[in-house]
């Protein structure tokens, strides 16, 4: 009997050392999934504005609105979102084709263009959402 | 619907997710005008928000936006998992009906909202 | 890695390797002390040294010894490497541990059961089709005349040894077995993209389902690992642009631009020159 190897879900993370596009893979996934059971409680919640003034307020006291506690989880959502945001923009552009390179001879050492040439792209949009974090922290914790 | 149809939409929606939900996370607590950033959530903000006609749109394909994105991806990472993954059709069917009873519950919430009332801003 | 240029060399390589034989219940990692017998030793040879005075147990599968057979796809301190291509000298500390790839199942030791992978790669039809040219394919008579940049589109693609190093690194594939992998959905770019072929609809069907194309995430791990410099991620993210067109049936629009077809090269003339005379008639009958 042949031994099964398959990683399984666990492969998403510990397939050996690889590439950094692979662990944001990871990372993309653990996010979105965060994200859209944020979303089903988020229109639950919301929906109570539907009811009225005294609903909507009783709604957010429930949720904990102005809680030290629950402003730092609104920021680790934040954090999903933007990161999910704009890996999400590096993932359609290069799904889509656009500026991956093209087929060329493989001449050692190999140009691999289709993740060398987006990496620029991951440092460019991965500053921007450091420095959106940065000044929403601020806005998070000094002066909300 | 075809699958690369399908995906190709779930690629849109993310292309439109991309501004509205910054626009949204940084109008719901980034202060940069009044209004914005905690204030959003106070009854006012909030109905001077629901009762435009012009937030509704734009609430709305927010909303199907959201949805269809999010349940997408939420389908594709359950259906490459090993044991759910010869359940597509079942898989596709659960997320949708949740998708949908999601969507029309927003729906109802963002047309029910109480007008605000006469001589806010 | 290249950092090892001054360095002196460890003189003995602590190599551990993975070991799992049938019928036994949990594998386990052997240590072997390899001495370096010369600067240019690739990890197959320590394995192959192993086998010849160590533990003739082990099995480990091999033939070319030069890159091309794809037979020795192994992982390597935790990288996918061919064992043939990749020298100790890449590992100053002396230490490596060999392990099978993962992701297919274990025959025995380093040897992975790559059926699967071949049932994937034989469902996208990886052969040139082309119905309207069927006669010429099959008894071929002429060569089809393809540009430089045309051969360009897909030469690359086609440079692929079949070691299966990008399935197995393929985060999707530890998930979903059902996936066509990334080596299948690049042989379809490979095929798709020749002038030659016209079977081109036929392989958008295959991929365009669940568990085909679009849950390939573009993570790129395949095109890291590929000892050749395939870059399958690259050909699968053109594979994606063309099956969204086909699917949303842009290509039938009249203005879309069509396929290139290969024309076939014109009958070769007669190479006489003038003044030699016509050869005399038969004498013996035509067999």
């Amino acid at each position: 009997m042949a031994r099964n190897k398959r990683l399984g879900i666990w492969g998403w993370i510990f397939g050996g050392r690889h590439n950094v596009e692979r662990f944001l893979y990871t990372l993309h996934r653990i996010t979105g999934v965060a994200l859209v059971f944020y979303l089903m409680a988020h229109i639950l919640v919301v929906g109570s504005r539907a009811f009225g003034q005294e609903a909507w307020e009783n709604a957010m006291r429930l949720v904990g609105a102005g809680n030290p506690v629950v402003r730092v989880l609104e920021y680790l959502l934040v954090i999903a979102v933007v990161f999910h945001a704009t890996n999400g923009i590096r993932l359609v552009l290069g799904e889509l084709g656009i500026g991956i390179g093209r087929p060329r001879r493989p001449v050692y050492p190999y140009p691999k263009d289709s993740i060398r040439k987006p990496r620029k792209w991951i440092l460019v949009l991965e500053g921007l959402a450091t420095v959106y974090l940065v000044v929403a922290a601020y806005f998070f914790f000094v002066r909300h | 619907m075809r699958e690369g149809v399908a995906w190709a939409l779930h690629l849109f929606a993310g292309v439109i997710l991309f501004f509205l939900l910054l626009f949204h996370v940084t109008q719901m607590h980034v202060a940069l005008f009044p209004g914005w950033g905690e204030a959003a959530l106070e009854w006012t903000n909030v109905l001077a928000r629901a009762g435009a006609r012009g937030w509704k749109i734009l609430y709305l394909l927010f909303l199907a936006a959201a949805l269809y994105h999010g349940f997408f991806g939420l389908r594709n990472v359950l259906i490459e998992i090993s044991f759910l993954r010869r359940r597509v059709n079942e898989v596709t069917i659960v997320l949708s009906a949740l998708g949908v009873i999601l969507f029309a519950y927003g729906f109802y919430t963002t047309l029910a909202t109480p007008s605000p009332m006469p001589g806010l801003p | 890695m290249a950092s090892t240029k001054q360095k002196a060399l460890p003189e003995t390589y602590t190599v551990e390797v993975f070991r799992f034989a049938p019928g036994e219940k949990k594998p386990r990692y052997d240590r072997f002390e390899v001495p370096v017998q010369h600067p240019g030793m690739t990890v197959l040879e320590a394995l192959l040294y192993i086998k010849e005075n160590l533990d003739p147990t082990l099995a480990v599968r091999y033939s070319c010894r030069m890159a091309v057979c794809g037979s020795c796809g192994m992982y390597v301190n935790g990288k996918g490497v061919l064992a043939c291509h990749t020298r100790l000298a890449e590992f100053p500390s002396g230490k490596i541990r060999v392990s099978p790839m993962p992701n297919y199942p274990v025959v025995k030791d380093l040897m992975t059961d790559m059926s699967e992978f071949f049932t994937h790669h034989r469902e996208v039809k990886p052969y040139i089709i082309n119905p309207e040219m069927r006669a010429e394919i099959e008894r071929p008579t002429r060569e089809f005349l393809q540009t430089p940049e045309e051969v360009e589109e897909y030469l690359q693609f086609s440079y692929c040894i079949k070691c299966g190093l990008c399935v197995s690194a393929c985060p999707t594939v530890a998930s979903d077995p059902d996936f066509l992998g990334p080596q299948a959905l690049m042989t379809v770019t490979r095929y798709n993209r020749d002038t030659r072929d016209g079977g081109w609809t036929y392989r958008l069907e295959v991929v365009d389902r669940p568990h085909g194309v679009w849950n390939c995430h573009f993570a790129g791990a395949c095109t890291e690992v590929c000892p050749k410099g395939v870059d399958p991620a690259l050909a699968i993210q053109f594979l994606k642009r063309e099956a969204v067109v086909h699917g949303l049936g842009l290509d039938r629009l009249p203005f879309w631009p069509k396929r290139k077809q290969a024309p076939l090269a014109p009958p070769p003339k007669p190479a006489r020159r003038k003044g030699i005379p016509a050869p005399p008639p038969r004498t013996v009958p035509e067999s």
